[in-house]
């Protein structure tokens, strides 16, 4: 019985990574499901990249930047970027929809005229979370930005500099966050 | 019986080193001789040899530094389709789903319009053995396929050796600072 049990446990265990590999979640299955379509822009980096960029050491070299974006990429386990100028409302509003609000948390949102912005996080603790997920919906385009990793939101507002995509601009917003770390807030203008 | 089963091991063990680049070569084979392709393939030594010729001569820094990883590398392969690419996108994605499955992993992968770039990169025992780079237009299409042994270590020297180039000549263009003037003395 013992025996039977170990074996179920780790064929549950396998299961269950193999799932989480695949990228089985509802943002996994949106991306997958553009990935080849040319209307969209599509960018991924794997954990393969963020895992050998944090076994770069550059804290003896006197560049303040790099060593901050080091600092948040060492935590750092993907990114998905997903564009498009293509019924970019219409996307907007179909990636709200997918999105399984028990899986992610409203972290902050911002109205204005022309455009919508959210900011989602996933399982939580204080200022550190599991996945950022940026979601932009405009008149001109539709972006999804999801970082994945032990990201410190207090500190990915850094990577804005050097991120070269549409609505990477926008992490700046996180800077203006209360100390509270995830404490929900909506702002229109 | 086990004399019999290492010797086969021994005769099969250049069949499985091989088909970790199975996917790569076979591409490079079917497509090399396709109308205006360029087609290259360096052995390492050739390399190194070509890298020690040129350092010496070359003015930039960087490239310098750029060539002393060259002695790392132990192969090369290249092709490159101009204007005429007869790559078609499912044979692009056929090649990265085979790669894929040879040990590859992929680093970075954007798809824009027309336009697919891949970077993969194939790791055995803390060591970089292969880096693929691909792209792929609707006109053009370029592989590039390094066999190499870089250690992290040897990225991290690397990435120190041109950031540090860089900062020397980010100071050095720099105008240089005027010195206030002493204050008056009572």
């Amino acid at each position: 019985m013992k025996y039977l049990s170990v074996l179920l446990i780790a064929l549950l265990g396998f299961t269950y990574s193999a799932s989480a590999q695949n990228g089985n979640d509802a943002i996994s299955k949106y991306f997958n499901q553009y990935v080849d379509d040319s209307n969209f822009t599509v960018v991924y980096i794997s954990s393969k990249m963020f895992e050998l960029l944090g076994k770069l050491d550059v804290d003896e070299l006197e560049d303040e930047e790099a060593a901050a974006v080091m600092e948040v990429v060492k935590d750092m386990r993907g990114l998905r970027v997903l564009t498009t100028e293509h019924n970019p409302l219409k996307m907007y509003e179909e990636a709200v929809n997918t999105i399984n609000t028990k899986e992610y948390e409203q972290l902050m949102t911002v109205r204005t005229e022309d455009e919508n912005v959210q900011f989602l996080v996933k399982e939580s603790s204080g200022d550190v979370i599991n996945e950022l997920l940026l979601l932009v919906g405009g008149q001109e385009d539709f972006v999804l930005v999801s970082f994945i990793g032990n990201i410190d939101l207090n500190k990915i507002s850094k990577l804005a500099k050097v991120l070269d995509v549409d609505g990477a601009e926008h992490l700046d917003k996180l800077e203006d966050q209360p100390d509270e770390g995830n404490s929900k807030s909506t702002k229109e203008y | 019986m086990k004399p019999i089963l290492a010797l086969i091991l021994i005769i099969l063990f250049p069949l499985f080193a091989n088909a970790q680049t199975k996917a790569i070569n076979e591409f490079y084979r079917s497509h090399k001789k396709d109308k205006g392709t360029i087609n290259l393939a360096l052995p390492g030594f050739v390399i190194r040899l070509g890298a020690s010729i040129a350092r010496p001569h070359l003015d930039e820094e960087e490239i310098k530094i750029g060539l002393r990883f060259a002695k790392k590398m132990k192969g090369l392969k290249l092709l490159v389709a101009e204007d005429e690419s007869t790559v078609t996108r499912d044979q692009y994605l056929q090649l990265v789903s085979e790669v894929k499955s040879n040990q590859y992993e992929e680093l970075i992968m954007v798809h824009e319009g027309d336009t697919d770039v891949n970077i993969m990169v194939r790791e055995k025992k803390d060591k970089i053995r292969g880096l693929l780079i691909l792209v792929r237009e609707s006109d053009s299409f370029v592989m590039m396929s390094m066999k190499t042994k870089f250690k992290m270590e040897d990225v991290n020297q690397l990435v120190k050796d041109i950031m540090r180039e860089k900062l020397l000549k980010k100071k050095k263009e720099e105008p240089p600072k005027k010195s206030k003037p002493l204050p008056p003395q009572a």
